[in-house]
């Protein structure tokens, strides 16, 4: 069974990611977002012409999702930072 | 020539050796059967899809994948990885969608831009997604996904062959600031 996880809004995201994944302090990293590296996913909103077959025109529009790779001790771990600095659209 | 007679050579070793043999030919077949399975459960297969969840990368019917059982319950997996995974809702049916946080990552509760809600996925779980966001049943409906439930990493689409690619963590790329 997933354990009961706890949401909270992207403002809480900075002191959020001190932590780690069993709870303890993060070591060698102060919350310091802006300089970890920065990635692009590009998901998409797509439509598929009805009927849909193999050959159905299908039309995309793109969804920038950002991450930061940030380090610790222990390695890197990822924060994804849309909401955070990201430009998201309403869809 | 030299091929036709080599051909023709094994031929006559497979009759020799099986031809009115039943027990010899019955452990033979169970003994293929059996190495094919074993390499279709933790080597490779090829699997057809179906579906829109995961447009534009893998069309809504008709391509067939490469999966790699190497990375089954989620060992070596990265975020930005597409993978195999046994459905939450439906047992026996395999789901595919991308990897957008491993344990202790943070991503977003719902659909971007809908809200701003946040969590950190948990040990032992991954958060998953569809790439086509509005037609995907993913992480944000079931939750965090046990790893324990990746069947494999997909790597390619591989049929049909004129239209073959790679699939996977390439997407996710450096952003220059």
């Amino acid at each position: 069974m997933t354990p009961p996880v706890e949401s909270w809004d992207v403002q809480e995201l900075e002191a959020r990611t001190l932590g780690n994944a069993k709870g303890r302090r993060r070591k060698d990293f102060e919350g310091e977002l802006g300089k970890c590296e920065m990635l692009e996913l590009l998901q998409y909103m797509c439509e598929v012409e009805r009927p849909v077959t193999r050959d159905s025109k299908t039309r995309c529009w793109p969804v920038e999702r950002l991450f930061r790779r940030c380090r610790d001790k222990e390695g890197s771990f990822m924060v994804e930072t849309t909401a955070w600095e990201g430009t998201a659209k309403k869809i | 020539m030299a091929f036709l007679q080599r051909a023709s050579r094994t031929f006559k070793w497979i009759h020799t050796r099986y031809a009115g043999h039943p027990f010899r030919l019955a452990t033979a077949t169970l003994q293929s059967l059996l190495a094919l399975h074993v390499f279709w459960k933790f080597g490779y297969s090829v699997e057809p899809t179906w579906g829109a969840s995961m447009l534009p990368t893998i069309q809504v019917m008709g391509d067939h994948v490469l999966i790699s059982k190497q990375y089954r319950r989620g060992r070596g997996i990265e975020v930005g990885d597409v993978v195999a995974f046994n459905s939450v809702y439906e047992p026996g049916e395999t789901v595919i969608k991308r990897v957008l946080g491993m344990p202790g990552d943070y991503v977003l509760r719902d659909t971007p831009g809908r809200s701003n809600v946040m969590l950190q996925v948990p040990e032992g779980h991954c958060w998953v997604i569809g790439d086509n966001i509005p037609y995907s049943r993913d992480s944000r409906h079931f939750g965090p996904l046990p790893m324990g439930l990746i069947r494999g990493k997909v790597l390619a689409v591989v049929f049909p062959w004129g239209e073959r690619r790679s699939i996977g963590r390439e997407d996710l790329k450096p952003v220059e600031n």
